[in-house]
């Protein structure tokens, strides 16, 4: 019984040997990359996947408190288009992929099924000049949003527009860059029910999700002076202007946070490359919350396709609802490559601490500021069968919670996700 | 009656070259002598011109279009002089030949001249690059070799420091109260 073990055990072990080992692997010095049709002096790719994927927790529908899991099958379509000169930079990409709730674990899931969308540009002009000029803009469809406190599942509809100037006098080792950029959400919700939601409280009532959409503008200016090749000295103001388009004063405090970070950042071995930034901010809106703020982060470069970073950043960052909180996030992020870096691990996982800076003035939240825990997990390895084919697979978790509100489900949860995906590209 | 008077030479710049003529009156020196310092003159400023089209491509390299204007302007000047000088040379050579010592001490006086000026035109060549030197030039390069052994990416990059958490809560039973 022992030695059948310890045989297939050897021959699983010989496969694996066999298959680092084998020519058409070790033919190839790195990744295949995809050809796509030439435009121009840039190329035009065009991008097909499908992808299956488990998630334990895709509504509440058999009860208030229940995890009702669900598959879900993710045809996506999309195209990306890249040209880069010396003195241009131009990157486009679009995906669309429509969410197929299959119901065979929960039939009522079905009504879950959507069109999801992402669209990319990113220009930059006279690249090799003194100023250049950067346009560019991000749009997203999605159930994932930038607003943390909401607390039921929404579509937001987001886009961000940017226009960038850098500066380079002289050698090009200092570099000013005034930066604007003009970002809009807009909410709805992805069902109508309501479970565990004060009355009233736009975070979680899909009735009033719409009231927290807002406009977000933010004027920056980041300097920074490259003192070694591979190492800056920054210095980063910025301001975030937030207002939203239809709520009250009393629904949305509006939010004017300045931000001020100054550190460096950059190889400290060949080998260890850090960040360390620090500095404050304060909201001139309702809640006049101050806040230090930084990032401080060190990355372990084994070589251009594997790094492992560790690092902890603070942020004051404008949120419908309360105005204005803090966001404590730690992380570790990773990246391995193999067999000449045709299977990729890749890793995240993440903590953040939220914390509101105002108790919301919406009634059924009481005096007390709100707190929610998040952890978040992804791991998966993407394998590079050919120039324009891939497998990869991810799992990832996500837990939240939050005391102050242990009895709304949409912020007190924990989801289980598993994906596989097969990705065709030209 | 034709004086010649010398010119300034610029520091170090004769130290090789046989001296420039001093102040005599042309009709005074010797036919023989005539022909000898006018084949030196002519020799001294052949070598100038070469001098000067050096500095010419030195402030090409540079890519400083200030010194190249400068050094070109001089060198156009030096060119002019020595075609002159040649031609006087010829005429100095005929006129001794035929006795005719008006002529002869005319063109002598010319090529005198012609060294005098390119003399200075030379010295002002090497002011051109020279002095130009300890200004500010904004053309000038500074290359930084990165070592090969330090990774490709750009680690000193941070991006815009409004940075955006997203989240993404499950939706409500569409049964609930």
């Amino acid at each position: 019984m022992r030695s059948g073990a310890l045989s297939i055990a050897m021959s699983c072990v010989a496969v694996a040997v066999s298959l680092v080992g084998s020519p058409a692997l070790a033919q190839s010095s790195a990744v295949p990359a995809p050809v796509g049709f030439k435009v121009g002096d840039g190329r035009l790719h065009l991008l097909g996947e499908i992808d299956t994927r488990f998630d334990s927790l895709v509504g509440r529908f058999s009860s208030a408190t229940a995890s009702d899991p669900e598959l879900i099958f993710v045809p996506r379509l999309g195209g990306s288009f890249g040209l880069e000169t010396p003195s241009t930079l131009v990157k486009f990409n679009a995906n669309a992929e429509y969410l197929i709730f299959s119901g065979l674990l929960t039939p009522q899931s079905r009504q879950l099924s959507r069109l999801q969308a992402l669209v990319g540009l990113e220009t930059e002009f006279n690249r090799d000049g003194a100023v250049s000029v950067q346009i560019g803009d991000n749009f997203t469809r999605s159930d994932r949003t930038q607003n943390a406190a909401a607390g039921i599942g929404i579509i937001s509809l987001f886009n961000a527009l940017y226009l960038a100037v850098p500066i380079r006098p002289g050698g090009r080792a200092l570099e000013f860059t005034p930066r604007i950029t003009w970002g809009v959400e807009f909410f709805e919700p992805l069902l109508t029910g309501l479970t565990s939601c004060p009355a009233g409280d736009v975070t979680c009532n899909p009735a009033l999700l719409s009231t927290m959409s807002y406009s977000n503008l933010n004027f920056a200016l980041s300097s920074r002076y490259k003192f070694l090749p591979k190492t800056s000295a920054l210095l980063d103001i910025n301001f975030d202007y937030r207002t939203y388009w239809n709520a009250t004063a009393t629904t949305n405090p509006p939010a004017n946070i300045l931000r001020g970070r100054l550190g460096l950042a950059g190889l400290i071995t060949p080998r260890f490359s850090a960040t360390l930034l620090a500095g404050a901010a304060y909201d001139f809106g309702v809640t006049r919350a101050i806040a230090p703020i930084g990032q401080a982060e060190l990355t372990y470069l084994v070589g251009d396709s594997t790094s492992v970073s560790i690092g902890y950043t603070r942020d004051l960052l404008p949120v419908p609802a309360f105005g204005a909180f803090a966001n404590d996030r730690g992380y570790l992020n990773a990246r391995l490559g193999f067999l000449q870096d045709r299977l990729q691990l890749n890793g995240t996982a993440a903590v953040d601490y939220f914390t509101f800076f105002q108790a919301s003035m919406m009634p059924g939240l009481g005096t007390s500021a709100r707190q929610d825990l998040l952890i978040s997990l992804n791991v998966g390895p993407t394998f590079v069968v050919t120039s324009w084919f891939l497998i990869g697979a991810t799992y990832g978790l996500g837990y939240r919670t939050s005391p102050q509100q242990v009895a709304q489900t949409g912020i007190n949860f924990i989801r289980h996700e598993a994906n596989l995906r097969l990705t065709f590209r030209y | 009656m034709v004086l010649v008077v010398t010119g300034v030479a610029a520091l170090g710049l004769a130290q090789n070259n046989p001296p420039p003529p001093q102040a005599v009156e042309a009709s005074k020196v010797p036919d023989s002598e005539k022909l000898r310092v006018s084949s030196d003159s002519l020799s001294v400023m052949r070598v100038a011109l070469k001098d000067v089209l050096q500095k010419l491509e030195e402030a090409r390299q540079t890519k400083d279009v200030v010194k190249l204007t400068c050094v070109n302007e001089k060198l156009t000047q030096i060119k002019g002089l020595l075609r002159i000088s040649e031609q006087s040379d010829v005429a100095l050579q005929e006129s001794v030949a035929r006795k005719e010592s008006q002529t002869a001490d005319h063109e002598f006086t010319k090529v005198t001249i012609a060294r005098q000026k390119v003399d200075q035109l030379r010295a002002e060549a090497e002011q051109c690059m020279g002095q130009l030197a300890f200004r500010a030039d904004e053309n000038a390069t500074v290359e930084v070799e990165t070592p090969d052994y330090l990774p490709k990416n750009d680690p000193s990059y941070v991006g815009p420091i409004a940075r955006t958490v997203e989240t993404r809560s499950p939706p409500a039973s569409p049964t609930g109260p």
